[in-house]
């Protein structure tokens, strides 16, 4: 028979009784905790594309998410850019992780498995490892609760900081204290019981030198087990009433942990000492319970036997504590965040889901999907370094913003926040002032709904939401899957709803409801630019071509683009292809509109331009423009959410309003597209200019002529080609095949910095306030590599504002700002 | 039809005899001098003598005094305007184009069911017919009209006609409308008070005049003469965003897209280039004049007027040259 | 307070306007409509007075281009009623002095103490509108107006604007008439998806309307677009000679005052 795990050594069956009452107690209120969390994002709308749970999870297995969720949820794989966090995380979790189920498992070895079926797996050298590990954990565990304390009170990063408004009063739960407390208490339990074996070990020791004992008086007491706390009384000084056949350490092994082993096994293990066995067999395998034994050894016997005790206590109830806060604090994020990452969606990240085409106004308008996004934030806070608005002093924090509607869920009781009635759609704007609070008033007649903010204005204020760029620097570095601009566009929709927008996004809009562009230009004038620098311009209505050029708003009549949109022109005709217009038909794609929150507009110019799409003949669609690249590519689907072009004769008798072209008659002639060959851009690929400069140039159609070999350049990632679309090498190949010295700016790929045009912000004012502007700190960055002359550009909108840029900033002189187009255009035709 | 007369409102808002009614009576001149007619200038007023000084340019000045034409009320002056056309039987009522003359131009078409022509900017006799040039659709279009039927209203847009400047020897007259100016319908619109835009940074978008300065003023210090410059031509001083960013300017005089928009009469650009979201905001501007030392600037699309030149070496001796003009 | 709103179609000067075969007139096949400028004001003011002070507001105009869409629009911003004036020639609108009794008939039933209509419309040549309804119904009359505030049931307290930025503020009994020029604030964005709600839900109460005989006093000999003027006609010479010839061209244009 070998050895086995001494069990509940020292503890007394009191206290073993109590323990074990307690956990029931400690899991119902898990349980209870974690069911009351889970309910609140049960008031949320249904998640579109989900349907039933099962099915879902389902159809996500099958699409290789385990193993995605494996490395991103178990191994935190979405941390891999902060290898100290990602260290320490790890640490962290699987420290806890394998204490927690070494602890379950010893649970359920002794009283269990052993207890109840007398077989036992933790022994022999089984034993000895599982001591191992668990030590090499609680060591990990401390090395990851050092660092993230390092990081907390040495380092000190501003995305740490305190929330501003705290969910509840456990946000200041001190966490990383209790688990180093856990990990600690842990060791010295260990310690104080290995020292206690050690003083067993020495009297053994002296026995053999001293007096020896016949092993067959090896019999062991029918005596009760003396009780822990009485033990140490007797002990150093051996009663001379002992039967002198039984040494004094027998007494107290059998009294401290014999109990638990049947006769023979007692006796063996009575025997394994007596030849000088550790009294507990794994001791050396423990090494730093085994040290800490060392350290304690010299303490007197009952000392360590109520110092033992006494921390066998605390730590036990700390990790009662523990578990207890799991669904009370951000610990919570331990359940929230895998679910989270198990049930992402599997959408490109360019197609917005819409759930509440009029916005969300109340809590409850959020899907449920959402509502579990935000409550599994760890408040990291990485939203919030990367944020282009927050780092510029615009009013926005993603964090903040994610810390404030959870907060608001949090304290929301789940009966109101559902009870409360949908509210019903107002006919008209009448009743809620323009400009005053829209907020809608409480539905809720309860006056405990009434005391709780309204998620606009008083939780999350018009400034905040109208901040976001839309560039997705923040969903895309956030370690727990939360997609902030999802939230702030659904939010951004019932500002919309209720006219609040401001003053130039409001030209803006009417002017895309009545001229499909926000320049409020003639749609005529859409290919004028080309026209009047003597291009051709063919009508891919009229003349089947290979490429259909989907111009945007910026390419075609902002005055400091045209020179890229002709460098391209001229390009596509050296390429020798066929490139053709929608003409006047073709309107803004809708792809900012659609995040400024104007679903009902998006709409509109959707189907307008696939009413156009489906009129002309090409065999792929091209643009320079990243915006209309992204929607195009990933929202103009034959049927999202409801076919599009069942608005198309609403969206005529509409642009009928601003006399824009279509006419109400033709409208109607276009049946809805449902199916998917009817669809306009069934098989037809969709490609950004750059991809198709990069193939060009591979396979000898542009050929260079003269390569730049005296331009130093830096290359800036626009939001929408680069996060959104993953196309960061082509532009990085045209620039080598150039033969320019590329330098690579600190942030660029998926860490690019955004212009701070995106979501419509180019349309809105200025945020009052801001210390400098995000192009400007982008142009700041770009100065900072030695030598660079010309900031590279692949979006018209960029192109606008880094031109602006350098002149606020005021290096004209020194940096230059061209579209990719204009640089190949410079080495593909010299003079 | 026998009448040749040409009759001009003078209007006195704010006891001020408004800037347009030399223009009038210089219009009102060349017309009369066709139909071989006189200038008669109407002031309704309580007390108008202080304002006949200035309208020497008429033959004729028809005072009206009354005390409901202490200020201006659209139904007591029209009554009276009425009362004075019906006893003079003029050719034509010459109308400027200002706040006042939106009122009262149309309602006494209405009333009169008399011919109006909005817009003025050309008035002639053709053939012996009255005939005016009139600016519409935002000037877009210009419609050349005749008009058989007296008294044709016309409503001069200002800016068009030299003012007279023949100090000739008025004939002053006084005239008591045979009707009631206060009660009854006269009373349906009351004047209560004159309501001053608050003290604090003027308002650019009511500006007549305005001085835009952009990155060619290079330094802070180069603001001030620009300043006395805008003074002088009793103009306000705004600015790109460059320049407000800066802060050397407050964001009330912004103008562009993300700034104000205006439409002076007069925008004055200096070394601003012209870049689309500053042209959006003075583009409605009636007279543009740029100053750049790039003769590429876009700012000279959009300008009537462009001055290729250092606008520091233009500042001072425009300043003077005003200063000598508004002396004369 | 019962208010009525006109509005006017008037043609989209961003698109470019086109002189007609006669030579004297707007070719309106090839032009686009909008909804008068003034008029979008005159709509918000009269929601903003309602929302203030209760009420309703019926929108009404004249069948040509757009209007339904402009219609919608008010009833998607809160106008209570919209009707369209049926006057037989869908494919223009009557000058000022024609249109003014045909509102009239309509207005007189709806008895509403106020009517609000813009001040200007870009299109008029020989007439203003709300001035016609005014002398047409018999009602006093104010315009260019900015702001409107109730003082008590039977009258306003009414801004018209004058050059600086000053106000004159009148009382004016009611029911009257009002030449807008800006509302308090300005025009409400409506999203599209309200206008299409609105043009599911609200109905256009069309209204035939007599015809009055249209007295031509003022005949179009001709009408043409001015000269383009290209670029900047460009000043040349020293910078005093530059000064005295823009001295001199601000002194001719009337702006040293």
């Amino acid at each position: 028979m070998t050895f086995t795990r001494p069990l509940m050594w020292n503890v007394p069956a009191t206290a073993e009784l109590i323990f074990y009452l307690l956990i029931p107690v400690v899991l119902v209120v898990i349980i209870w905790g974690i069911v009351w969390r889970i309910r609140k994002w049960t008031i949320g709308q249904p998640e579109p594309g989900v349907g039933s749970l099962a099915s879902y999870v389902g159809r996500l297995l099958r699409s290789g998410r385990l193993a995605e969720w494996i490395r991103t949820a178990l191994f935190q794989g979405r941390l891999r850019p902060d290898p100290f966090a990602l260290t320490m995380h790890l640490a962290i979790f699987w420290g806890m992780v394998v204490l927690f189920l070494g602890t379950a498992v010893a649970t359920i070895d002794q009283d269990i498995a052993h207890l109840l079926f007398h077989w036992q797996i933790l022994r022999g050298k089984l034993y000895q490892g599982f001591e191992l590990v668990l030590d090499l954990f609680g060591v990990v565990l401390l090395v990851g609760v050092g660092f993230a304390g390092y990081r907390r009170l040495v380092q000190r990063p501003a995305r740490l900081a305190a929330p501003t408004r705290p969910v509840s009063f456990w946000d200041s739960f001190p966490f990383l204290r209790l688990l180093a407390l856990i990990a600690i208490t842990g060791f010295l339990v260990e310690g104080l019981r290995l020292a206690q074996g050690f003083h067993l070990e020495a009297q053994v020791r002296q026995t053999q030198t001293g007096q020896q004992t016949p092993s067959g008086s090896l019999t062991p007491t029918q005596s009760p087990a003396v009780p822990g706390h009485q033990a140490p009384a007797n002990l150093g000084s051996p009663s001379p009433e002992q039967p002198i056949s039984k040494p004094i350490w027998q007494t107290q092994w059998l009294a401290l942990a014999g109990e638990h082993w049947d006769q023979q096994h007692q006796q063996a293990e009575l025997e394994r000492i007596q030849q000088g066995g550790p009294v507990f067999p794994a001791a050396s395998w423990a090494p730093v319970g085994w040290l800490l034994g060392k350290l304690f050894q010299n303490a007197s016997f009952p000392t360590l036997q109520t110092w033992h005790q006494l921390l066998w206590w605390i730590h036990a109830l700390l990790a009662f504590l523990f578990m207890i806060a799991i669904p009370w604090t951000k610990a919570f994020h331990l359940i929230s965040s895998p679910l989270n990452l198990l049930l992402r969606a599997n959408r490109p990240v360019g197609q917005l889901p819409v759930a509440a085409p009029s916005g969300v106004a109340k809590l409850r308008d959020f899907t449920w999907q959402q509502l579990m996004q935000i409550d599994s934030c760890t408040w990291c806070g990485r939203c919030q370094d990367v944020c282009p608005g927050y780092q510029c002093g615009f009013p926005l924090s993603p964090k903040e913003f994610v810390q404030a509607v959870d907060g608001l869920l949090l304290r929301s009781p789940v009966r109101l926040a559902k009870a409360a009635v949908p509210q019903a759609p107002s006919p008209g704007l009448s009743g809620s002032g323009p400009k005053g609070d829209s907020t809608g008033g409480s539905a809720s007649p309860a006056s405990k709904a009434s005391s709780l903010p309204d998620l606009h204005g008083q939780t999350v204020s018009a400034d905040k939401l109208w901040a976001c760029c839309t560039c997705r620097a923040c969903e895309d570095i956030c370690p727990v899957g939360i997609e902030q601009p999802r939230a702030i566009i659904d939010m951004r929709r019932h500002l919309v709803d209720q006219g609040q927008v401001d003053e130039n996004l409001q030209e803006a809009l009417m002017n895309l409801q009545r001229y499909g562009n926000s320049f409020g230009q003639s749609p005529r004038k859409r290919t004028e630019g080309l026209q009047k620098a003597g291009l051709p311009v063919k009508d891919a209505r009229k003349h089947p071509v290979e490429f259909l050029w989907f111009l945007g708003d910026y390419a075609a009549y902002d005055p400091r683009v045209l020179e890229a949109t002709q460098a391209m022109a001229r390009l596509f005709s050296m390429a020798g292809v066929s490139v053709g217009f929608l003409m006047d038909k073709e309107q803004n794609a809708g792809n900012d509109v659609r995040r400024v929150g104007e679903e009902g507009l998006f709409e509109m110019l959707r189907d307008k331009n696939l009413q156009a799409l489906a009129a002309a003949q090409c065999q792929a669609i091209v643009t320079t423009d990243p915006h209309s690249y992204n929607t195009l590519k990933n929202e103009y689907l034959p049927s999202p959410n409801g076919s599009p072009g069942e608005n198309i004769a609403d969206a005529a008798a509409l642009s009928a309003d601003g006399g824009s072209c279509v006419s109400t008659d033709a409208a109607l002639q276009t049946k809805p597209t449902s199916t998917d060959d009817q669809y306009p851009l069934a098989g037809k690929s969709i490609f950004h200019a750059v991809e198709l400069l990069d193939r060009w140039i591979a396979d000898g159609r542009l050929p260079i002529r003269r390569r730049l070999e005296h331009l130093t350049v830096t290359y800036h990632d626009p939001c929408y080609l680069g996060r959104y679309n993953g196309i960061y090498d082509p532009p990085r190949r045209v620039l080598a095949w150039l033969g320019v010295r590329l330098l690579e700016m600190p942030r660029n790929r998926e860490n690019s910095f955004c212009c701070g045009a995106g979501g419509g912000r180019i349309w809105m004012k200025d945020m009052p306030g801001i210390h400098v502007r995000p192009a400007e700190k982008r142009i700041h960055e770009a100065l900072q590599l030695p030598g660079v002359q010309v900031l590279v550009v692949a979006c018209p909108k960029d192109l606008v504002m880094f031109q602006d840029a350098v002149k606020t900033v005021g290096v004209e002189d020194r940096l230059k700002v061209l579209d990719i187009s204009q640089l190949v255009l410079q080495a593909v035709n010299p003079e | 039809m026998s009448a040749s007369d040409i009759l001009v409102l003078a209007e006195t808002p704010r006891g001020n005899l408004s800037g347009m009614v030399a223009e009038l009576l210089g219009a009102a001149r060349s017309l009369a001098t066709a139909t071989g007619g006189q200038v008669i200038a109407v002031l309704l007023s309580n007390d108008g003598t202080p304002f006949v000084s200035g309208l020497q340019g008429a033959d004729r000045i028809v005072l009206v005094n009354h005390p409901s034409l202490a200020e201006y009320s659209p139904l007591p002056f029209l009554a009276a305007l009425q009362a004075v056309i019906q006893a003079q039987t003029p050719r034509a009522v010459l109308i400027g184009s200002t706040s006042i003359g939106w009122d009262i131009a149309p309602l006494l078409a209405a009333r009169l069911n008399a011919p109006l022509a909005l817009g003025c900017q050309q008035i002639s006799i053709q053939d012996g017919q009255l005939a005016a040039t009139c600016s519409l659709c935002g000037g877009k279009m210009l419609a050349e009209v005749r008009i058989q039927q007296a008294p044709a209203i016309l409503m001069v847009l200002p800016g068009n006609f030299a003012p007279a400047n023949t100090p000739g020897k008025a004939h002053l007259e006084t005239f008591s409308p045979p009707v009631e100016l206060s009660g009854g319908d006269s009373a349906g619109v009351v004047f209560r008070q004159w309501i001053l835009p608050p003290p604090g940074d003027i308002d650019i978008t009511t500006q007549t005049i305005l001085v835009g300065v952009g990155r060619g003023i290079q330094q802070k210090e180069n603001l001030e003469p620009i300043q006395q410059l805008a003074e002088i031509l009793g103009g306000a001083v705004c600015a790109s965003r460059p320049i407000v960013d800066q802060g050397w300017l407050p964001t009330t005089r912004q103008v562009g897209k993300s700034g104000m928009t205006v439409k002076p009469k007069l925008y004055l650009a200096l070394g601003i280039s012209g870049a689309p979201e500053h042209v959006e905001g003075m583009s409605g501007s009636d007279l543009i004049i740029a100053v750049n030392t790039d003769p590429k600037a876009p700012i000279f699309d959009i300008a009537d007027y462009g001055v290729q030149m250092d606008l520091m070496d233009l500042v001072e001796p425009l300043t003077q040259a005003i200063q000598a003009k508004k002396a004369r | 307070m019962k208010i009525a709103v006109v509005i006017r179609q008037v043609p989209d000067l961003i698109e470019p306007l086109e002189v007609d075969s006669t030579g004297k007139a707007l070719d309106l096949s090839s032009a686009a409509f909008v909804l008068n400028e003034s008029d979008d004001h005159a709509l918000e003011q009269a929601l903003l007075l309602k929302e203030k002070h209760g009420g309703s507001v019926t929108v009404l105009g004249i069948d040509f281009g757009d209007v339904d869409s402009s219609l919608y629009a008010a009833a998607a911003k809160g106008a209570d009623q919209i009707i369209k004036l049926l006057w037989g020639d869908p494919n223009r609108t009557p000058p000022p002095q024609q249109a003014a009794p045909m509102y009239a008939e309509v207005l007189r039933p709806l008895g509403p103490d106020l009517v609000l209509v813009g001040v200007q419309a870009h299109d008029e040549l020989d007439g203003v509108l709300p001035a016609e309804l005014a002398v047409c119904l018999g009602w006093p009359y104010v315009g260019v107006v900015r702001g409107v505030q109730a003082a008590n049931g039977k009258s306003l307290l009414v801004c018209k604007e004058f050059p600086g930025a000053v106000m004159a503020q009148f009382e004016v009994r009611l029911p009257a008439v009002l030449g807008i020029l800006g509302a308090e604030q300005p025009p409400r964005y409506v999203p599209v998806s309200r206008i299409r709600a609105a043009m599911k839900t609200a109905s256009i109460a069309e209204q035939q309307v007599a015809v009055p005989p249209e007295a031509v006093r003022v005949e179009v000999a001709r009408l043409y677009p001015p000269a383009p003027t290209e670029r900047a006609e460009m000043l040349t010479g020293s910078p005093e000679e530059v000064a005295s010839r823009i001295a001199a061209l601000l002194e001719e244009k009337g702006l040293l005052r």
